[in-house]
């Protein structure tokens, strides 16, 4: 994705034109056509422990990631410099679970310091079931979120079934964690 | 005043272009694309107990006093008002997504009734406390939370939806215990309503992308490279590949088989997309990044444990599924509204689908509390 150039007004009789061309028509269509975006998945099923631990679900797998939001392995999408934008973000994922409990929550956090230890920062979005029953029970929520470069996005699960529970992996949506610029 | 869009014409060979055309066709419609109406508007701060009451068995609509960002004045926070407005130059399809939490004033037992439920409700009646039919509008996703439990915390409904000019949209909330609820400031989730425009629909329109052109030195504008560039890739951006599809019959969903939902009505579509047998079909060249979105309803009926809602993609590949699991002896109804991204290449074929084990055969939800089963897609990226 080429960068946004500006825009200019083309002068009677100016010089330089087809310059302009290339840059105000060519490179603003490149940056618009191609938006920044990232989806990850995971490989293989992940423990989520029981109550307030933060179950950050850690990302294996770059399903798109030609803009470097993701490190291998890392729990978290991190916007690149130059990429600050208005982005639409979704997260869907799937957990076994059975027996006691009532509360089963996914959320997508913005900087949230999980590595500290410390609560959430600053939730942008959610889903929540809740499981008497021995059911697969998945969660999906879709959200439109201003981000700055350097802001830190992870997708946290809670739940309080008494003890860990796995984060289940198919093929196709459980689990996806992904963004989309729909505006600078 | 932002600029608008202005729909290039067809250009001519051997007419020359006039600098006025460079800078409407290039420099101002450019700047249209790159900033797209939109809104992220909340209600921030603790409020009074009024102003964020939930009357029971009512839609009640959320207010939003602050705005974190409005392109063009859709919202209004000088009077708490609840509605984010579509100008008329956005009129086409927004992604919308609302985020809220609700908690009930009593914690000493858990309170009655069915149904807790966040939703995005088009055109509804000016005011609070009024159910969506009541309002004259209609609920285009709704996100639902167990039955008896106290609230839902940071809960988010999201969907794709058509906007005419002038349409507005709400955030609202449902419960139909008999004590009081209160939307609240839970974990930093503020009730919050976010849209955004994604494209104008333009019936008949094949969006086609060229390419990028390099324009050579010394050279002069072409009608061909004005075309391509200004006219259709621009024109690629302005009406992407998307496309709706709706439900308005109630259908049978037998008992513990994941079932594909009959879509009988096209709201709009760019490009060629089959919207036969139920199905919407990717046209070709138009493959890409597209969001994709559901919204679902199964009634309210006893018995088993799990209803689901989901897309399948080719038939094989169920893409998006969201469910509301683990209840037995009483249920309220079933709603989903969700959104993801997904690649789809062009052949590719969506499907809305519903599950539920109820025992027997159920019927999708269509009363005017159920948001109208809708299927979209809309192109993002390449």
């Amino acid at each position: 994705m080429t960068a946004w150039p500006g825009s200019k007004t083309s002068a009677y009789k100016g010089e330089g034109r087809h310059d302009d061309v290339n840059t105000y028509i060519r490179d603003a269509l490149d940056n618009l056509y191609n938006a920044p975006c990232c989806v990850l998945s995971r490989t293989s099923q992940q423990s989520l422990a029981n109550g307030f631990a933060i179950n950050a679900i850690a990302w294996t797998t770059e399903v798109e990631d030609a803009y470097g939001f993701h490190a291998a392995n890392a729990t978290d999408m991190i916007v690149p410099a130059g990429l600050d934008g208005l982005y639409v973000i979704f997260a869907i994922c799937e957990v076994a679970l059975s027996g006691n409990g009532d509360d089963l929550e996914m959320d997508i956090f913005l900087n949230d310091p999980i590595e500290a230890g410390t609560p959430p920062a600053y939730g942008i979005a959610g889903d929540t079931g809740q499981y008497p029953s021995a059911v697969a029970v998945e969660l999906a929520c879709s959200t439109l979120w201003p981000l700055a470069a350097g802001d830190r996005l992870t997708v946290e699960i809670y739940h309080n079934a008494s003890s860990a529970k796995n984060l289940l992996v198919t093929s196709d949506y459980s689990p996806r964690f992904g963004l989309v610029r729909v505006a600078p | 005043m932002a600029k608008l869009w202005t729909p290039p014409p067809t250009f001519v060979a051997n007419k020359r272009l006039r600098v006025g055309q460079v800078n409407t066709y290039g420099r101002d419609n450019l700047s249209v694309l790159r900033n797209p109406a939109v809104c992220l508007a909340e209600f921030f701060g603790a409020g009074t107990a009024d102003e964020l009451k939930v009357p029971a068995a009512q839609w009640f609509a959320i207010p939003l006093n602050q705005e974190r960002r409005d392109s063009a004045a859709l919202h209004n926070n000088e009077s708490n008002v609840t509605r984010i407005t579509v100008p008329p130059a956005s009129a086409g399809l927004w992604f919308w997504s609302g985020v809220a939490s609700l908690t009930s004033d009593t914690t000493a037992t858990w309170p009655d009734g069915l149904s807790r439920h966040l939703g995005i409700r088009r055109n509804g009646r000016n005011g609070a406390g009024e159910k969506a039919h009541n309002g004259g509008g209609d609920l285009v996703g709704i996100a639902s939370r167990f039955p008896s439990s106290f609230g839902f915390e940071g809960m988010t409904v999201s969907a794709l939806a058509r906007m005419a000019p002038n349409d507005f949209m709400e955030l609202v909330v449902y419960t139909d215990a008999s004590v009081d609820y209160h939307v609240t400031n839970f974990s930093g989730f503020s009730p919050e309503l976010r849209g955004v425009f994604l494209t104008e629909f333009r019936e008949g329109y094949t969006p086609v992308w060229h390419g990028l052109a390099t324009e050579s030195s010394g050279g002069v504008l072409t009608a061909g490279y004005c075309n391509d560039q200004l006219r259709d890739n621009a024109g690629w951006l302005r009406y992407r590949p998307a496309a709706l599809m709706t439900h308005t019959l109630a259908q049978s969903i037998p008992n513990n088989a994941w079932t594909s939902l009959s879509l009988n009505t096209t709201l709009g579509q760019n490009g060629t997309w089959d919207g036969t047998a139920n199905t919407l079909t990717v046209p070709s060249g138009m493959g890409g990044l597209y969001l994709i979105s559901l919204s679902a309803s199964i009634d309210a009926v006893t018995g088993g444990d799990d209803r689901r809602a989901g897309v399948i993609l080719n038939n094989t590949n169920r893409v998006l599924v969201e469910n509301f699991s683990g209840f037995s002896s009483s249920q309220a109804a079933f709603n989903c509204g969700t959104t993801r991204l997904v690649r789809l290449a062009g052949g590719d074929t969506l499907k809305a689908q519903a599950f539920q084990n109820s025992g027997s055969a159920q019927n999708t939800r269509l009363d005017t509390d159920a948001p109208m089963v809708t299927l979209g897609a809309c192109w993002m990226a390449p």
